[in-house]
Formats: C-alpha cells, sequence, structure tokens
C-alpha cells in the first residue's frame, strides 16, 4: 500500500484527508451529511428534559451508575427511590438496567457533557450545541448548493440569531439530567443516522434525489422522529437494522469477491451489536438475515461462512460479557431475568447472594418462566465454580456444557411458547387492523393510558406507508422478471425482516403507551425504502416544486389550524391524537388512490400526485411538532429555552 | 484558509464563549437564572383564613355529555360555570367544586385558592371532565353539585343543587 510521509507534507492536509475519510465512511457525501445534521437541529425542536416513559428511568439510572465505574446500579438519581421500574431486572449480585449496549454506547457523551459542564453552563452549551447543527446544515448546504460563501454566513447569522433568542428566554437546566440527557443525545444521533443509511441505500440503487427525499421522509415523516428524542432501544435497534440492510446490498451489488465478503460478514457484526442493545429485538434481525443471506448467496463455502460466523462472533464478545456479568451466564441477556423487586427478603432460589449495599435485591418474584431458567443456569454456573479441584479436569466444561445446553433449552422453549401464541394470533384480523390500519379507542389498551386514546396505527402515525399498496403490483412484475440480483436479494431481506418482526410482536399489540406503534420502529426506514422502490413513487419526485410548496405549506398552515381545532374543541390528549389520526388516514387512502390509479391521470395533472405526497408528509411532519411540543410535554420543559418559553405561553390555553 | 474572520470560526468561538463566562468559572455572570416566570402565584400553605359569602349561584341547565373525536372513546362533560361573590376573605381559604354522577359513580373536583383581601365575584367549573363513552347507557343523568369552602375551621358548604346531564 503507497503511504507516503514527505518531509513537506502539511500535518492540517493530513487532518483534512483523515477528516474527509471518516466523512465519507459514515455519510457517504455530502448530502448524506446534510441530512445528519439537519435532522439533528430538527429533533432538537422537541427535545424534552423529562421522562416520557417509565423505562427511561431505569436507563438513565444504569447510565449514571456505569459512569461511576459499575453496571450493578447503586444510586438510584431518577424515578422512585425503590428503583422498581419497569426493565430495572434482578441480576448476578444486585439490580441492573437492561439496554447495557445503549448504556455504554453513551458514556462517551455523558463524560464530554460531564467535562464540559464543570466549566460551562448545560443550558447554554447544549442550546449552542442545537444552534451549531443549525450552522453545519447552513454551511453543508452552501457546499451543496455550490454557494459556499452564501451558505457560511448565512448559516452563522441564522444560528447566531437563533442563539440569542434562546439565551434571552434561558433558565437553569439543572445537572442531575446530565444521565438522560446523553442517552437522548445518542438516540437522536442514531436516529439521524438511519435516515443517512436510507438515502445511502436509496441513493445506491436509484438516483440520489429519491435517496435525499427517502432520507428527508425517515427523518420529518415517520415516527424515527418521534422516538428520536426518547431514549428508549428504538432508534438505536432502527439504526442497526438499516446498516445491516445497506452492508448486505453493497455484499451483493459488488463483484469483487472479497469485498462481497467483507461487506457480508459486516452485516452480521451489526446484528452483533444489536443483541447489546436488545436481545429479541437482535434475534428476529439475525433469523431474517440468516435466511436470506444463504439462501441468496452465490457462493456459502465453508472458508466463507467461517470468515462470516467469525465475525458475527467477535461482534458478540460485548453482548456475551455484558451477560455473564449482569446474569452471571454469558448465553442469558438480561431480559429474560426477572424484574427488580424491592424487598427486604432475600429468596433462596437460584443466582442470588445479593448484599449489595442498597439491600434487598433478590430474586424473589420470579415469573414462572424465567424462573426456571434462571434456576437452572444459576444451579450450572455455581457447580462449576465449586467443580475446581484437581480430581477431575473435565468436570468444568462438563457442567459448564450442561449450563449451556439448559440456556438454550430454555430460550428455545420460550420461543416455541411464543411462536404457537403468534400463530394463534396472527389470524386475528383485528388485531392486524388496529396494529396496522385504525386504532382509535381500545378499551384494554385506553384503560392503561389513564382513558385516553393515544396510540396510533402504522397507518395513522406514518401515512406515506400508504404506498405499499403498490406491493402486490410489484411482486408480481418482480416474480415474471425472475430477478436473483442485489437488490432482489435486498427486497427479500426486507421483506422477510418485516414479516418476522411484526409476527413475533403481534401477540402484544396493540399495546398501550406505544404511541406509533414503536415495536415495529426499526421496520419503519426500510418500508421507506420499499416506498422509494417503487416507480410511481419516484415518479413523484420529478415535480420538486409542487411536493416542495405541499410539504411547507402543510407544516406551516396546516400545523396551526390543527392546533386551533385541538385547542377550539378543548380537547383531551386522546382527541388531539384521533385528530391527527384521521387526518393521517384521510391523507394516506389520498396517496393510495393516488398511485394505484395515477395512470389513468393526463400528463397535464400529474404534479396532483406529488402535491398528495408533500401534504402526507407535511401531515406526519406537524404531528411530529405537535405531540412533540404540545400534547405530550413533560412537566420539566425542554432543552431549547425558546420552545420551553414558547410551551409556557401557550399552556393557559 | 480558516481564519478568525471567518463567521463560522465566529460564530462558534461566540458560543464556547457564552457557555464558559454563564458557567460556573466565571463567577457573578448567570444567563440561565433558576426560573424567569414572575413567580404571581403564591404557593398555597394551608387554609388558615375565613371567608363571607353572599350569594352562591349553580346554573340548573346546560350540562352535556358530548361525544369527543371519532376514535377518542370519551364523552366530554360540558358544564356552566358557577359563581361565588365574595365579601370578605380573611386569610387563605380554598373554595371547592364538585359535580358527582352516582350512577356513573362519577365524581369530579376542582379547588381554587383565594387569597387575604379578596372580594368579588368569583366563577368556577370544570376543568377537563370526561366519560368513557361505552359506559354510558341512559339519556340524561342525575348528578350533583356542590360548591363548598375549607376555611380554619373546616369545610362549610356554600350551595349544592341537583341537575341533569343530558347526553348530545
Amino acid at each position: 500500500m503507497a503511504y507516503s510521509v514527505s518531509e513537506t507534507d502539511h500535518p492540517t492536509d493530513r487532518y483534512a484527508e483523515y477528516k474527509n475519510r471518516v466523512l465519507t465512511l459514515v455519510f457517504g457525501d455530502k448530502f448524506g451529511l446534510l441530512l445528519f445534521v439537519s435532522s439533528l437541529a430538527f429533533f432538537g425542536l422537541f427535545w424534552r428534559v423529562g421522562f416520557f416513559i417509565t423505562d427511561n428511568y431505569t436507563v438513565a439510572n444504569g447510565l449514571y451508575n456505569a459512569a461511576n465505574g459499575h453496571l450493578l446500579v447503586t444510586d438510584i438519581v431518577y424515578g422512585p427511590p425503590s428503583g422498581e421500574t419497569p426493565g430495572m431486572i434482578a441480576g448476578d449480585g444486585g439490580r441492573y438496567s437492561r439496554t447495557v449496549g445503549h448504556i455504554v454506547l453513551t458514556l462517551p457523551v455523558m463524560w464530554a457533557l460531564e467535562a464540559l459542564t464543570s466549566v460551562a453552563d448545560l443550558r447554554v452549551v447544549l442550546t449552542g450545541l442545537w444552534s451549531s447543527a443549525i450552522l453545519a446544515t447552513g454551511v453543508v448546504l452552501g457546499r451543496v448548493l455550490k454557494k459556499e460563501s452564501l451558505g457560511r454566513t448565512a448559516g452563522a447569522v441564522v444560528a447566531a440569531v437563533v442563539f440569542v433568542s434562546n439565551i434571552a428566554v434561558a433558565t437553569h437546566l439543572d445537572g442531575r439530567w446530565l444521565a438522560h440527557l446523553s442517552l437522548q443525545i445518542t438516540s437522536m444521533l442514531a436516529a439521524a443516522l438511519t435516515s443517512v443509511l436510507i438515502y445511502r441505500l436509496v441513493s445506491r440503487t436509484h438516483t440520489t434525489r429519491a435517496g435525499v427525499a427517502a432520507g428527508l421522509v425517515v427523518i420529518l415523516a415517520t415516527p424515527v422522529g418521534f422516538w428520536a428524542t426518547i431514549p428508549k432501544r428504538h432508534a438505536l435497534i432502527a439504526l442497526c437494522v438499516v446498516t445491516t440492510v445497506y452492508s448486505f446490498y453493497l455484499s451483493r451489488e459488488t463483484t469483487d469477491s472479497e469485498k462481497s465478503l467483507r461487506f457480508r460478514a459486516l452485516s452480521y457484526v451489526f446484528v452483533g451489536l444489536a443483541t447489546w442493545v436488545h436481545a429479541a429485538d437482535a434475534f428476529i434481525l439475525f433469523v431474517s438475515l440468516l435466511v436470506v443471506d444463504l439462501l441468496t448467496a452465490s457462493s456459502n463455502s465453508r472458508r466463507e461462512l467461517t470468515v462470516v460466523f467469525g465475525a458475527f462472533g467477535l461482534s458478540l464478545v460485548p453482548f456475551f460479557v455484558t451477560n455473564s456479568v449482569v446474569t452471571g451466564n454469558p448465553l442469558l441477556p438480561p431480559r429474560f431475568m426477572p424484574g427488580y423487586e424491592a424487598t427486604e427478603v432475600v429468596s433462596t432460589g437460584g443466582g442470588a447472594e445479593s448484599s449489595s449495599s442498597t439491600g434487598g435485591s433478590g430474586a424473589s418474584g420470579q415469573s414462572t418462566s424465567s424462573s426456571s431458567s434462571n434456576g437452572a443456569t444459576g444451579d450450572g454456573t455455581t457447580e462449576a465454580g465449586s467443580a475446581s479441584s484437581p480430581e477431575s479436569v473435565f468436570a468444568p466444561v462438563f457442567t459448564a456444557v450442561q449450563a449451556a445446553s439448559l440456556t438454550v433449552a430454555e430460550l428455545g422453549s420460550i420461543l416455541v411458547r411464543h411462536l404457537s401464541r403468534t400463530a394463534e394470533r396472527a389470524t386475528d384480523t383485528h388485531r392486524l387492523t388496529a396494529t396496522f390500519v385504525r386504532a382509535g379507542y381500545i378499551e384494554s389498551v385506553a384503560r392503561k393510558d389513564f382513558g385516553q386514546s393515544a396510540n396510533l396505527s402504522m397507518l395513522e402515525a406514518m401515512p406515506v406507508f400508504a404506498a405499499v399498496v403498490l406491493l402486490p403490483k410489484a411482486a408480481v412484475r418482480r416474480v415474471r422478471a425472475h430477478g436473483r440480483d442485489a437488490l432482489s436479494a435486498t427486497d427479500l431481506l426486507v421483506a422477510v425482516y418485516a414479516v418476522v418482526l411484526t409476527l413475533m410482536y403481534l401477540p402484544r399489540l396493540p399495546l398501550h403507551a406505544s404511541i406509533t406503534v414503536r415495536y415495529l420502529l426499526p421496520a419503519m426506514p426500510l418500508f421507506v425504502y420499499t416506498v422509494f422502490r417503487f416507480t410511481e413513487s419516484r415518479e413523484l419526485l420529478q415535480y420538486p416544486r409542487a411536493l416542495g410548496f405541499s410539504y411547507f405549506g402543510t407544516v406551516v398552515i396546516g400545523t396551526q389550524l390543527l392546533l386551533t381545532y385541538a385547542l377550539m374543541l378543548e380537547a383531551s390528549i386522546g382527541e388531539a391524537m384521533q385528530i391527527h389520526a384521521l387526518f393521517n388516514l384521510v391523507a394516506a387512502a389520498c396517496l393510495a388512490v393516488w398511485v394505484l390509479f395515477h395512470s389513468f391521470v393526463s400528463e397535464q395533472a400529474r404534479p396532483v400526485g406529488a402535491v398528495v405526497l408533500g401534504c402526507v408528509c407535511g401531515l406526519t411532519t406537524s404531528f411530529l411538532l405537535l405531540s412533540g411540543t404540545m400534547y405530550l410535554a413533560t412537566d420539566s420543559g425542554y432543552v431549547l429555552p425558546l420552545i420551553d418559553w414558547l410551551n409556557a405561553q401557550l399552556s393557559w390555553l | 484558509m480558516v481564519t478568525w474572520r471567518d463567521p463560522v470560526v465566529l460564530v462558534l468561538s461566540c458560543f464556547l464563549l457564552t457557555a464558559v463566562v454563564s458557567g460556573p468559572v466565571v463567577a457573578g455572570v448567570d444567563l440561565t437564572p433558576e426560573d424567569r416566570v414572575d413567580d404571581d402565584s403564591s404557593t398555597f400553605t394551608g387554609a388558615t383564613g375565613s371567608v363571607t359569602v353572599s350569594e352562591t349561584t349553580i346554573p340548573s341547565e346546560r350540562y352535556t355529555l358530548r361525544q369527543g373525536v371519532t376514535g377518542s372513546g370519551i364523552h366530554k362533560l360540558d358544564a356552566p360555570m358557577s359563581t361565588v361573590s365574595v365579601e370578605t376573605t380573611s386569610g387563605p381559604v380554598l373554595v371547592m367544586y364538585s359535580l358527582r354522577v352516582p350512577e356513573l359513580s362519577y365524581d369530579t373536583e376542582v379547588f381554587r385558592t383565594v387569597d387575604e383581601g379578596f372580594s368579588g365575584e368569583l366563577t368556577v367549573g370544570l376543568d377537563d371532565a370526561s366519560v368513557p363513552s361505552n359506559r354510558l347507557e341512559n339519556d340524561t343523568y342525575r348528578a350533583t353539585v356542590e360548591i363548598s369552602v375549607r376555611e380554619e375551621s373546616g369545610k362549610r358548604v356554600l350551595d349544592q343543587r341537583e341537575i341533569t346531564i343530558v347526553v348530545a
């Protein structure tokens, strides 16, 4: 490899080259970078300070303790002081938070913020970061439009203005929010990267324009934006899923077999990283990838499989290490452990030599399914530990294998039980309709949401999903064409993943506190990819002016009208959500009708389709903005002082 | 070449400088005060005063249960405002408005604080009340509206009225 460092080499040049290489690796090109920074600026608008969902307490407490050097959750800084929050598990020697991958990935952010707040004001730092995202958007936009100096100046002016106006109304932001804010930052970064990856995928499979449109749709017109600022696992899993699909596509696209193998292995690496965040979601991805990969690979030689699974095995190392720390068994993910219950009684059950300083971290109150597995593995590991006598060298190996097989058998039986339940419920049309088409008021769900029917269906939350009606037609076309190329293989992977994900979660859906079918969020960026796979949808992008005007019109005017309507009705949260649901459904129906029947319309009327798409996306953006800043606000306000102030001004309404 | 006159560098340095100046390192300058809102709503520490009331009016009509937005599954309770004419107030007291629908086992209460020295008309009514639609079976429901005050000497009912709620 040619590598020269000459005397004349300027260090800044080397830095610039290195920077360019990293930027290209992550963002692809300037369009990817533009999507990234602009989506961060957008997400910042509804960056809440408080906790939206009780599971967040667990992860934030986990991060706080991890930043202090231990995964064991000894200090509870958020939520109920008992630490008894959803997702807190009774692990090996005390309580632990699940979603450890998210915690570890966020550690650098947390430390950086901690360091910054020791010299600077937290609120001003975060406002400055957000204003910098706007500045970066200006700079990159200038570069894209080939008006670099104008972009720099305009970006700087706009950023300075928003910064100053924010600081004018800024209030103190307490440092105790640090852990939660850091988790939100990584979640937003993941959501922004998801849009970048969808752009890279679609711009490779189709045109740059389609790619940019798809990336924008992911940010502005899907619930990905909604969950970006709520640090659940969803945004991270969505990112792992799209990176897997993108790597898979690259592995099939290239003709170079070495390169192909590298990308093939890489797609498994992202699955391995996903296990660290959420094992069950990663398993769904793994099954889909494995089946489609083995089926569509040009060859499955022993060497190739060794490389692929070797890489996968290595990517599982963080997962195994976490499991051993948390559950005492590398194969048993934290999610299968019983929930933590604050009791003073230390149970006599397996795996509970709990003597943590907080006391009462026993494994009592285990659910039936996990108690048996925990018991089995607990016994297994203790035997393995005690059998280090010189009598039998193989005893530890034997007991370890026994424990592992017990764990695998137990995990298998959980899976079988789940699958049989799925099979039972997949034919339930009510459930499918409520999940995908119209949710409305469902008594059993609303009861757990304080009587509010605040949960939307897939179509209500993401009306652009309506374009998927083209699927049967396109599928028939595809089968006729007998494609076995890179694109077909990727389509197959996307389809299999979406179906497996839906089937695995269907028994639990519709569910309370899910707002936008959040369990299916990882598939939503892929649905955007699907939408832009259809020629009919891509044709709509030929009218950028109609699309742009209708989109911005809907966002600027429609948002105000929707808010006024909700205020006039004195709408409750459930009602406000249903107003959006109904409007989105109508928009979705229009889009579906258009893409199906547009061929009957004369050539001059074609821009109407673009207007429909613009309205569909605009309505979803309105939903993101209004739900994020008005309906579903938290008591502790927003990170951006201006949004905080606006929210307070409107609270009398 | 990036120079200090570059607008991007200039703005970024301003952000950093502001953050540091407002931070703990520079004493005396704080751009982020604890609370910017003028704290005119005094905190209520308990009903330690008493109140004299000349008249209490509870309207007898226009109580309706109106269907909410399609799909929200609720009926919203609209009730006209009631008025309390306060003559004198010595110390803080609580005015309570309650509406009970025994048939639906529904009960809602709204509190208003009244500070020392207040006199004049006080309007009280429901804020945000709703009932699940699927629990409604009749066309009308009997309900009781009650206005009471909590003073230092305890709770005192000012007025109580039987009303009819119409399901629209």
